[in-house]
């Protein structure tokens, strides 16, 4: 089009005073007319696309990574606050109703657990935040040391281990409580469940210790090493806010434990035949990862040895986003409620609890990748000064809590 | 407006909605716990929510930064033709 009117007003005879004109015409010819071939702009699109999945996404995901690694405050709080009033607002001791007495009460514990927690350790790095957390701190003790809160336990062992614990019965459940009694009592000396925390501790103490193979048996017929290292936190912690010294027995502990559930591959036996070592379960992600977290308030070089077989064995990482893979090499599964989804192997579990890991451990660059994969799938939501997980739920934001606040080593 | 612009104004405008539909989903969501909902089996409506999420979250992440760029390119060349054109002498 542009050349034919060039033609015709030249042909007409017009000159150079039309110029002006006509070159106004052949530029607004130029900019409607798209100037490059068809075939080059989708290498430039496909080139845009490229260098922006490559960039933009791990820019979006990673940009709190630095401020929680860093213990930042008002990053911690603001996650901190709506972790705080969630387990103010529950009415009720759990917060799911499947039916499933074992699941509610399991996840309750854990919430509770990763609450104080998580509390706990924003309250160790930013002290003034003690009277803001304290109380939600009480009220989740409170609920952990109901017995009615884990009433399974009570079917299975004929009394809850917080009532009593029968000789030889284990309780490895205790495990998880006593070691959130232990960081309540760190920042509250004075609770009044330091007697409690105190009888518990010496019960599994003494199983623990006195087992041949490291192991004592969470529920009847049931042994799973990630309880056992809860138990083995919980003594660690209970050592360190009381003044008392254990590291020598926790030093032959750690060997026997080792030595029973420590796969080849690096990771942690997920379950294993009572008073034996022979394993039930495959070595998993999720459960070396928890168990590196937990023993990290015991045996920092036996959870340094988790965590460096679960980096080796089980990291992945993609575009900057990592994760970690759940079953261990020549092993296969489809996850449970523990792993939570598992997708190209890599599962939710093994993945948030690697963050804890990650952050206890130092390992800044692995953790930043695992926060950008937490960012992406747990969708923050900003409301005011609080922010949510909102594909977490109460559950989620406890444990995400507990490990973007994790002590380093 | 020419087509390089108003690619970039089309690109701006559907990144705003969707940007806001997002936002809207997450609040949604976030209001609620979709673990309790899924365990209570309202699983239909918790996947839901998590296939929209995933499709938003993935366009503004993964296409529409490219899109953006894309579209800034394109100006941005016609922008230099405009300017090599203006700079030609009138040919006789």
């Amino acid at each position: 089009m542009c050349r034919q009117r060039r033609l015709v007003w030249l042909d007409a005879g017009h000159d150079l005073e039309h110029s002006e004109r006509f070159e106004m015409t052949v530029l607004h010819d130029i900019l409607r007319r798209p100037r490059l071939p068809l075939r080059m702009r989708v290498l430039v699109a496909l080139g845009c696309l490229l260098l922006t999945v490559a960039v933009v996404p791990r820019l979006v995901c990673g940009r709190h990574a630095a401020l929680y690694f860093e213990r930042d405050l008002a990053t911690q709080d603001a996650l901190a606050r709506s972790v705080a009033a969630s387990v103010r607002a529950q009415r009720g001791r759990q917060f799911y109703h499947t039916g499933t007495a074992r699941f509610d009460g399991q996840s309750a514990i854990a919430t509770y657990q990763m609450t104080i927690l998580g509390l706990g350790q924003v309250i160790l790095a930013h002290p003034e935040k003690r009277d803001d957390y304290l109380p939600a701190i009480r009220t989740a003790a409170d609920r952990l040391v109901d017995p009615a809160t884990l009433d399974y336990a009570a079917d299975v062992y004929g009394t809850h281990g917080v009532v009593q614990m029968a000789p030889g019965a284990g309780h490895a459940y205790l495990g998880y409580i006593n070691l959130a009694l232990g960081m309540l009592r760190q920042i509250d000396p004075d609770t009044r469940h330091a007697a409690l925390h105190d009888r518990l501790t010496d019960e599994l103490a003494r199983r623990l210790f006195n087992s041949p193979t490291g192991m004592i048996e969470t529920y009847p017929g049931e042994t799973w090493p990630p309880d056992v290292a809860a138990v083995a936190g919980s003594i660690g912690l209970h050592a360190r806010a009381t003044g008392t010294d254990r590291q020598a027995e926790l030093d032959r502990w750690a060997e026997r434990f080792a030595s029973c559930a420590l796969d080849a591959t690096g990771y942690l036996i997920q379950r294993i035949r009572s008073g034996t070592c022979e394993p039930l379960d495959a070595p998993r992600g999720s459960g070396t990862a928890v168990a590196s977290y937990f023993l990290g308030f015991a045996h920092p070089a036996l959870s340094r040895r988790l965590y460096e077989g679960l980096v080796a064995q089980g990291e992945r990482s993609l575009l900057g986003f990592g994760a970690v893979r759940e079953y261990a090499s020549g092993h296969q599964g489809a996850g449970d409620v523990n792993a939570g989804f598992v997708v190209f192997g890599v599962s939710v579990g093994a993945t948030g609890f690697a963050l804890g890991a990650a952050m206890t451990h130092g390992d800044r660059a692995f953790f930043t990748e695992l926060f950008r994969t937490a960012h992406l799938f747990g969708v923050p939501s900003q409301a005011g000064e609080t922010r949510t997980y909102a594909a977490g739920g109460a559950l989620g934001n406890a444990l995400l809590l507990a490990m973007l606040t994790a002590r380093t080593l | 407006m020419t087509p390089a612009l108003r690619r970039v104004a089309v690109c701006a405008a559907v990144i705003v909605v969707t940007a806001l539909a997002h936002e809207s989903l997450v609040a949604r969501i976030a209001s609620t716990d979709p673990v309790a909902e899924l365990l209570s089996g309202q699983s239909i409506a918790t996947f839901q929510n998590a296939a929209a999420l995933g499709l938003l979250r993935a366009f503004l992440m993964l296409l529409a930064p490219g899109w953006v760029l894309y579209s800034l390119l394109l100006l941005g060349h016609g922008y230099c033709v405009h300017r090599q054109a203006k700079a030609r002498p009138p040919s006789s």
